[in-house]
């Protein structure tokens, strides 16, 4: 067989669609060991995934916007606060409380269309319906303006409420599961009985590139706290590099595997890892065009640095005593959320890009019975260290660097739930719910969206849980609709909205 | 669920814009060429995006094809959409049309105002388009639905390189394409690669050696087929066919732990699949048994277990959801076919309709699941169907299969993805092929069960390990019978001397009271004493011995308030779930009763114990045809009628019918009662004013009249004659036969008294009830032969006529045997109980023990009493060994899988050979493994694919066979690295699809914990059992295969988390990362620590003295078992001078060779594959 000579060709030119393979751009440079730094930049933070149905179709890292925040910081309430007690307070339930909705002047809002649309049960209906409560239960609380802006917040917020003219925040959410498998909705875009999808993070994780690279794009505190919420941080077919890295807040062991073993020294183990560094650059020599193995030297320089940056990231040694009194670290009640909050801070802060935070455990605001007894009780472990986190974000400028959302996984119903003979609380709400925003790209001071006068649908088409998502992504630069990998068809439910509404100015 | 789609304010704007934008005087003369050009550029793919899927080939809404030029001016049945050098038209009108029932496309988003301006363009400069402007191809002549027919091998004479088939194939493309071939790789390279490859593990030092040394030219074909013959071979590819088959243990709630979500036997199947491989099981035979085991090998229990396959799908809250995942993952993993799509509507790319997925959905709708027992283990019970807010347990016992339960099961068509969207009009739907791949020979024919299958209890084995059991346990009870025996005979005579003086002291103490003459019971010498100064006392009754009860029944008893508090007697509806009928209560004055036809309390007469009524006649009347009793009281202190035949509600109550309806008397806080002459009378002529007067005693059916001998004084009524406790009692009560009523100051003697009889019980009963306990076995082990020679006269073929007599005896024998076994039961729980209660009375934990004890005595008299009765039961019935499943299976499943794997699928072959050459290649010929249809990816070698599809065909599927081929080709065996030579390759082709070199690999998560352990001899190979949790993956050794596999939290171990251990929802294809995560794993964690330390001592160990001399043998020594290959030049120096004392460095000259051995496991080349 004769080979014919060519000469130097280049590969197809894929730059139309603005995704040319990794493999062809470094074979176009020519590139040998010498490659090998530049090979390491794309390959981001050490991250890089070889011959997966991906490989031709790897992001360009490289944002599609001109991004309007570097970070988000996603705070997520577990268990469903009640969107009526909280931020979306309703006179109607004071005024009809006692009566069945189809007592009241209001249209009747089981009887609506959008109750089947935006309500389904993961238990089949032969084997369980849920029941709808009619009965009105009056509000848990009180309410007042509070601001410039005048924003209506439940007396449960004192801290916060004194923030209200920076928060942004959309009354009308809905999902459709009406049980706890709506927390991986809210981060996945899809119901129980759908086929899961990659979680918000993860999407983020796969599309930006790193503003640190000692540190993982994608951080989890404090969660997912239960073994089958896992999809909420999970990643799926982007395959695990791109899933959530939970951190504890132990700066001793904040991740797996993250501090070298006491029997071994720091002199020790550093002459293992500049002899495997060594070893494996012989073999990039031999193999000059083995992407992974670069990868791999790259993977065990930051492994190596990564065992110092990480601690130090969650190390609160170096906060003022009163950035600690800020987050409510000196209090008991306040502790939990504070130190989550104040760890979060500090990772965007370091360029972590999603840092989505647990401040409660899986299901803690759930609340079919003593809605109030709950509420006052949760409200007071988390308005202190949030109300601190916006203040702190605000004096140390980074109001326009960081975004906040504030959400849980679904509100909770006007009606009075009498499940068990219940007198004294709400049931799962996926209808309407209320959450907020805050920071850089997102309106201060502002509201968008109602739920109608119980509090029960989301008006208009209101925004299902992926609207959140594109918004997030749009705020850090990215289309999610060019967030699709072959032979994973993404549907129009997972690409969502952006609330263009709520954003300073619009994007894209 | 779709969302409505927005109307884009924006789009509004571009459209009216559009005529100013066609209306620009400078616009150039369109350029037929530049518009060609961009309908091929722009137009065209456009148009496939966005509506090729309803106006191309698979469908033509309104006649509409937008699939050619041609066929765009040819229009729909309305006529034209668009004139050419015309902006707009109807097909610009469409597309931005405002309402949003006209506007296309109806799906997605918009088209935007920049591509709806394009396309006006292009009709405004003329439509035009190339000469050659192809339509979409009929999508059912799709290259893969074809079935594959077995290609001729490319003759390339004079290329000795191609004369392995696979090379002819390979190399016919290189030579097409110009390109040059990677030279083969390094020996050493090669047997580390067929070793990870088809066993997962490394070779060892001695391996590489007699290789590197075998001249001969089947030196590889010996290697592989040792491999190939090698248990680990049938665990690492079952894992692979694990991912594939989506393989996940148990899981829903684990933190609960409630099982949602496939089964906690699940591990048969993994252990089926092990099993198959190894034995080479063809992958025909393999598919058919996960699908239809039952059917088609419906005597073999393995074949049952690899229905594990439809078992793993199973979703306890939803069966809609099951069904779903079957046919979704039937379609994927065998047929490469992603009938998922057609949910909710028809497929977009592939000719399968949405009546196509819900016939295939049909062929699963009977199924359910079973679990059998399996011989030498306890019975499993049935199969735990999801009940809302029951716990389903974690059940290790017993085998999972499936079983057609429902074969009347409908299949409903509904819209949206939404089974709550039925579409009733249809009608069900019956089980079919799809359309296009239908097959005139495909028929369902039903599939007649043996015994063995449907009633699994039939099987000699579970028969005899019945009877194994009993005599197990018979052995065991009678060697501990002397013992006991002994040691009771022991402890007799003190207790009974002590006994003996308390009785005498009460004895004493009742003669001083001068009460023998006294009889303070209300009729007869004893009464019923319940006294609930503190507690609540409730005792029930379920008047089994009542056989019939007619409309003019009475019941009648005396009562007296020792204490008034509140006293009941209650017709009970339901015993177990404490349900009440009718009831008559003394309530500190007040006589209350139920309104008839309600449960609202009233008040039917009064008393006044202060007064002196304190001793009563209650009668009630039931007239079952009103629904109500007439209630009479009559106070017999003063005789007095209080209530005189008041009606009263009786709320359906009938012992008679329901074993669970009885009486009840309660006893509440703060009265002391007492009950006697209980009688229910059935008056066989009715009294003119039917009350009940002048009632002969021979209608008194039932009577309870609590004298000796039946009734002991001081003895509990529970537990004698039907009399049990209720579970409302409350500690602290009492219910005691007594006939000195009302004498406080006997009661702590008497106390004392039931103490030292207890302790005297508790010794006897020790005997008794092992005693007992040997006669219930023995009793149970006759029955047991007896119900397994009735079982097997009733299933003869031939009817005998002694059938029934043997099925009595069975009957007869199983109830003695119940009834011993319930008595030795109700022994065994008075043991306890006495022993309780012969604690000392001021024992601290007395009351407590003898509150639980007692608890558990009761239900074991009520047990025992159920158990007494049935006896009087004349039937020919006895249990059976098993539950009992159809006789029949509707044969669906089996239909399906003989299609699937039949010889004229054009698929399933394809399909497999895909996944068998991804995993030896690390990458697959078909990109999109498991889509096949028209938007998956073309092969890159069809002619390779469909030659190795037939060979494998015909090969009766065999895989060990398809892997032989693979690994024995000179493509197979090429060098990964691409040398100076290949840069044109690189490139031209440098993803390598045209397989000019080997691609390189990284060991699975999996392999890279089997090899850590393996390399370190650590690894325990025995083979398969039941899962093991992840918390134990890393300080235990079996092979990764065994832990458990599942997507909650802890499905994955930490370890195997980091390293992309699969996905248990879906694995088609393994996602390979590079994370720095996993260069901790390897240097920090504590098994690496603990590998490096005993490798390091091993390897050292191994050398002569002579060669421990220098640091260089065991350099080599350990790059070769490591990393399997020597080390080069520079590698070696590197290495001598790591382990050279330095100053600043480790000086320890075993802690360096640690350092080192750690170094090289963190080597790039230990995990990748070369």
């Amino acid at each position: 067989m004769t080979k014919q000579t060519h000469s130097l060709q280049h590969s197809p030119d894929h730059a139309a669609c603005g995704c040319r393979t990794r493999r062809a751009f470094l074979s176009d440079l020519g590139m040998g060991f010498t490659g090998l730094a530049l090979g390491a930049m794309l390959s981001a933070d050490g991250i890089h995934a070889e011959s997966t149905p991906l490989t031709s179709n790897l992001p360009s890292l490289v944002p599609h916007f001109t991004p309007r925040t570097k970070s988000v910081i996603w705070i997520f309430l577990s268990g469903g606060y009640s969107h009526l007690e909280t931020f979306d307070p309703k006179p109607a339930l004071n005024q009809y409380a006692g009566m069945t909705f189809d007592k009241t002047p209001f249209e009747n809002p089981v009887t609506s269309p959008l109750q089947k649309k935006r309500f389904r049960s993961v238990l089949a209906e032969e084997i369980n319906i849920r029941d709808v409560y009619p009965t009105i239960y009056p509000m848990q609380v009180g309410w007042k303006k509070h601001g410039e802006s005048g924003i209506e917040v439940t007396d449960w917020w004192p801290h916060l409420a004194k923030h209200v003219d920076d928060l942004c925040f959309v009354r009308n959410m809905w999902t459709t599961d009406n049980d706890h498998a709506a927390e991986n909705q809210i981060h996945t875009g899809r119901h129980r009985l759908d086929e899961t999808q990659p979680s918000v993070g993860s999407w983020i994780n796969y599309g930006l590139g790193t503003l640190n690279e000692n540190l993982p794009k994608f951080v989890v505190l404090g969660g997912p706290t239960r073994s089958d919420t896992r999809p909420s941080i999970d990643s799926y077919y982007l395959g695990p590099q791109h899933a959530g890295v939970p951190f504890s807040l132990d700066p001793k062991e904040p991740l797996p595997f993250g501090q070298r073993p006491a029997k071994l020294t720091a002199t020790e183990q550093q002459r293992e890892f500049q002899l495997i560094g060594k070893l494996n650059e012989l073999s990039a020599i031999e193999y000059p065009d083995d992407d992974a193995l670069r990868a791999r030297i790259r993977a065990y320089e930051l492994a190596f640095r990564m065992q110092t940056a990480v601690p130090e990231a969650i190390d609160f040694g170096t906060e003022t005593e009163s950035t600690n009194t800020l987050y409510g670290l000196d209090n008991d009640a306040t502790k939990a959320a504070g130190q989550k909050l104040l760890a979060a801070r500090r990772l965007v802060e370091r360029g972590v890009r999603f840092v989505q935070v647990f401040p409660s455990a899986y299901g803690t605001w759930d609340s079919h019975q003593k809605l109030k007894d709950n509420h006052t009780r949760l409200c007071a472990t988390v308005d202190l260290p949030v109300a601190g986190l916006i203040q702190d974000l605000k004096q140390r400028g980074l109001m326009d660097d960081v975004t906040v959302v504030f959400c849980t996984e679904f509100g909770r119903t006007p009606g009075l739930e009498l499940r068990g003979g219940g007198k004294d609380g709400r049931d799962h709400h996926p209808n309407g719910f209320t959450i907020w925003m805050a920071g850089a790209g997102i309106k201060r001071g502002y509201v968008h969206g109602a739920t109608d006068e119980l509090g029960y649908h989301a008006l208009g088409e209101g925004h299902y849980v992926t609207d959140l998502h594109a918004t997030v992504l749009r705020l850090l630069g990215l289309d999610n609709r060019r967030l699709e990998i072959p032979g994973r068809k993404r549907l129009e439910i997972d690409h969502g909205h952006v609330i263009d509404d709520i954003l300073t100015e619009p994007i894209g | 669920m779709q969302r409505q789609i927005r109307i884009g304010v924006c789009v509004f704007l571009a459209v009216m814009a559009m005529p100013l934008l066609a209306a620009e005087p400078q616009r150039p003369q369109p350029d037929a060429t530049n518009t060609q050009s961009t309908y091929n550029k722009r137009i065209k793919p456009l148009l496939t995006a966005r509506c090729y899927a309803c106006h191309g080939a698979l469908k033509q809404e309104a006649g509409l094809r937008l699939d050619s030029g041609q066929s765009i001016l040819d229009g729909s049945e309305n006529g034209p959409v668009l004139s050419p050098g015309t902006a707009g038209g109807l097909l610009i009108d469409r597309v931005s049309s405002a309402d949003p029932t006209r506007r296309m496309p109806p799906e997605g988003e918009l088209l935007t105002a920049e591509e709806i301006a394009l396309i006006n363009r292009w009709i405004e400069d003329g439509a035009s388009f190339p000469d050659d402007d192809q339509p979409q191809a009929d999508p059912k002549r799709h290259w893969s639905f074809q079935t594959p027919k077995r290609p001729a091998i490319p003759n390339l004479t004079g290329t000795e390189l191609a004369k392995h088939p696979i090379d002819a194939f390979v190399i016919e493309q290189h030579q097409q394409r110009l390109l040059a071939s990677a030279p083969p790789a390094p020996k050493a390279v090669l047997l580390r690669r067929v070793y990870l490859d088809l066993i997962g593990l490394p070779p060892s030092r001695l391996d590489l050696h007699e290789f590197s040394t075998d001249e001969s030219p089947d030196a590889l074909e010996k290697v592989v087929d040792r491999l190939l013959a090698s248990p680990p071979y049938g665990e690492r590819w079952g894992r692979h066919w694990m991912d594939v088959w989506r393989y996940a243990d148990w899981y829903g709630r684990r933190y609960v732990p409630d099982v949602w979500n496939s089964a906690p036997q699940i591990w048969r199947w993994r252990d089926w699949i092990v099993k198959s491989l190894n034995a080479d099981k063809s992958y025909a035979r393999m598919v058919a048994e996960m699908l239809a085991g039952d059917e088609i090998a419906p005597e073999d229990d393995e074949a049952g277990y690899a229905t594990g396959y439809l078992i793993r799908n199973w979703y306890a809250l939803n069966p809609n959801d099951w069904m779903r995942s079957n046919v979704e993952h039937t379609g994927k993993a065998f047929l490469g076919l992603t009938f998922n799509c057609a949910h909710c509507h028809d497929h977009k790319y592939d000719p399968i309709t949405q009546i196509d997925y819900f016939r295939l959905r049909a062929f699963f709708e009977p199924i359910s699941i079973r679990q059998d027992r399996v011989a030498g283990e306890p019975d499993p019970g049935p199969f735990q169907e999801y009940d809302y807010s029951v716990l389903r347990k974690v059940n290790r016992l017993g085998g999972v299969r499936i079983f057609d339960k429902t074969p009347e099961a409908m299949t409903w068509f509904y819209t949206g993805g939404d089974e709550r969207n039925r579409v009733t009009e249809r009608g069900t739907i019956a089980p079919g092929l799809p359309e296009f791949l239908s097959d005139d020979s495909f028929k369902i024919t039903s599939v007649s069960l043996p015994p063995q299958a449907w009633y699994p209890g039939s099987r000699p084995a579970i028969q005899q390990s019945v009877l194994a059991e009993q005599r197990s346990a018979l052995s065991t009870a009678e060697s501990q019978l002397p013992e006991t025996c002994r040691t009771v005979e022991a402890a007799l005579p003190t207790l009974k001397q002590q006994l003996a003086q308390v009785e005498q002291e009460f004895a004493d103490a009742r003669q001083a009271l001068s009460i023998t003459g006294t009889n303070l019971a209300l009729t007869g010498q004893q009464s019923l004493l319940m006294d609930a100064s503190t507690g609540r006392r409730v005792v029930q009754h379920r008047l089994l011995q009542l056989k019939s009860l007619g409309d003019t029944t009475a019941i009648r008893f005396q009562m007296q308030l020792l204490k008034d508090a509140h006293v009941n007697f209650q017709l009970a509806k339901d015993f177990t779930k404490g349900l009440t009928a009718a009831y008559i209560g003394f309530d500190q004055g007040r006589i209350m009763s139920y309104q008839p036809g309600s449960f609202t309390e009233f008040e039917v007469g009064r008393y006044n114990v202060a007064g002196g009524q304190n001793r009563f006649e209650v009668t009630l009347d039931l007239r079952s045809m009103d629904d109500v009793g007439l209630l009479s009281v009559k106070s017999t202190s003063d005789n007095q009628l209080l209530v005189d035949h008041i009606s009263v509600a009786r709320n359906g109550w009938n012992p008679t019918t329901n074993a669970d309806q009885g009486i009840t008397l309660d006893v509440r806080t703060g009265a002391v009662a007492a009950f006697d002459q209980w009688q229910l009378i059935a008056r066989t002529t009715a009294t003119a004013d039917g009350t009940a007067n002048a009632t002969p005693s021979s209608d008194v059916c039932v009577s309870f009249d609590f004298e000796s001998p039946r009734y002991n004084e001081f003895r509990d009524v529970i537990g004698i004659d039907g009399w049990f406790g209720s579970q409302f009692s409350a500690a602290g009560a009492k219910s005691f036969v007594t006939a000195i009523v009302g004498q406080d100051s006997l009661h702590s003697l008497a106390s004392k008294l039931n103490q030292a009889r207890r302790a005297v019980d508790a010794q006897q009963l020790k005997q008794k009830s092992l005693e007992s306990r040997i006669s219930a076995l023995q009793a149970s082990l006759r029955s047991t032969q007896a119900r397994i020679d009735a079982d097997r006269v009733r299933h003869e073929t031939a009817p005998r006529a002694d059938a029934d007599e043997f099925a009595r005896t069975a009957s007869r024998l199983h109830h003695d045997a119940t009834r011993l076994t319930a008595f030795a039961d109700l022994l065994t729980k008075d043991q306890v109980f006495a022993a309780a209660e012969a604690k000392p009375l001021d024992d601290a934990n007395r009351a407590k023990e003898v509150e639980a004890a007692e608890k558990q005595w009761q239900a074991a008299v009520d047990a025992h009493y159920r158990a007494d009765t049935a006896r009087f039961e004349t039937a020919q019935d006895y249990p059976s060994f098993s539950p009992i499943y159809p006789k029949t299976s509707t044969g669906r499943r089996r239909a399906l899988a003989e299609w699937i794997t039949g010889r004229n699928n054009p698929l399933t072959a394809r399909v497999a050979v895909n996944h068998v050459w991804l995993r030896h290649f690390q990458s697959p010929l078909v990109a999109t493994v498991a889509d096949f249809g028209v938007n998956g990816s073309p092969p890159t070698h069809p002619e390779l694919l469909d030659w190795l599809a037939v060979e494998f065909m015909e090969s009766d599927w065999s895989m060990k066979r398809l892997h032989r081929a693979i690994v024995t080709s000179r493509t197979y065996g090429k060098s990964s690295g691409a040398t100076a030579g290949n840069e044109h390759e690189k490139d031209v082709d440098p993803e390598n699809r045209s397989l000019w070199r080997a691609n390189l690999g990284r060991m699975e998560s999996e392999v890279v914990r089997d090899s850590l352990m393996h390399t370190a001899g650590l690894l325990d190979m025995k083979l398969g059992g039941q899962e093991l949790e992840n918390s134990l993956a890393l300080t235990t050794w079996r092979r990764t295969l065994y832990y458990s596999c599942q997507p909650e939290i802890d499905g994955k171990s930490t370890f195997g988390a980091l390293f992309d251990a699969p996905e248990p929802a879906d694995c088609y294809r393994r996602t390979r990362s590079i994370i720095p995560q996993q260069a901790l794993a390897l240097t920090n964690s504590d098994l690496v620590q603990q590998i490096s330390t005993q490798l390091a001592t091993q390897l050292w160990d191994q050398l002569s003295t002579q060669q421990q001399a220098t640091s260089t043998d065991f350099i080599t020594a350990a790059y070769e078992h490591i990393l399997t290959r020597q080390p080069t030049k520079q590698e070696r120096l590197a290495c001598l001078q790591f382990l050279s004392p330095t100053d600043d460095g480790q000086t320890d000259p075993v802690r360096s060779r640690e350092n080192l051995v750690r170094v090289l496991l963190n080597h790039n080349d230990f995990v990748a594959i070369r």
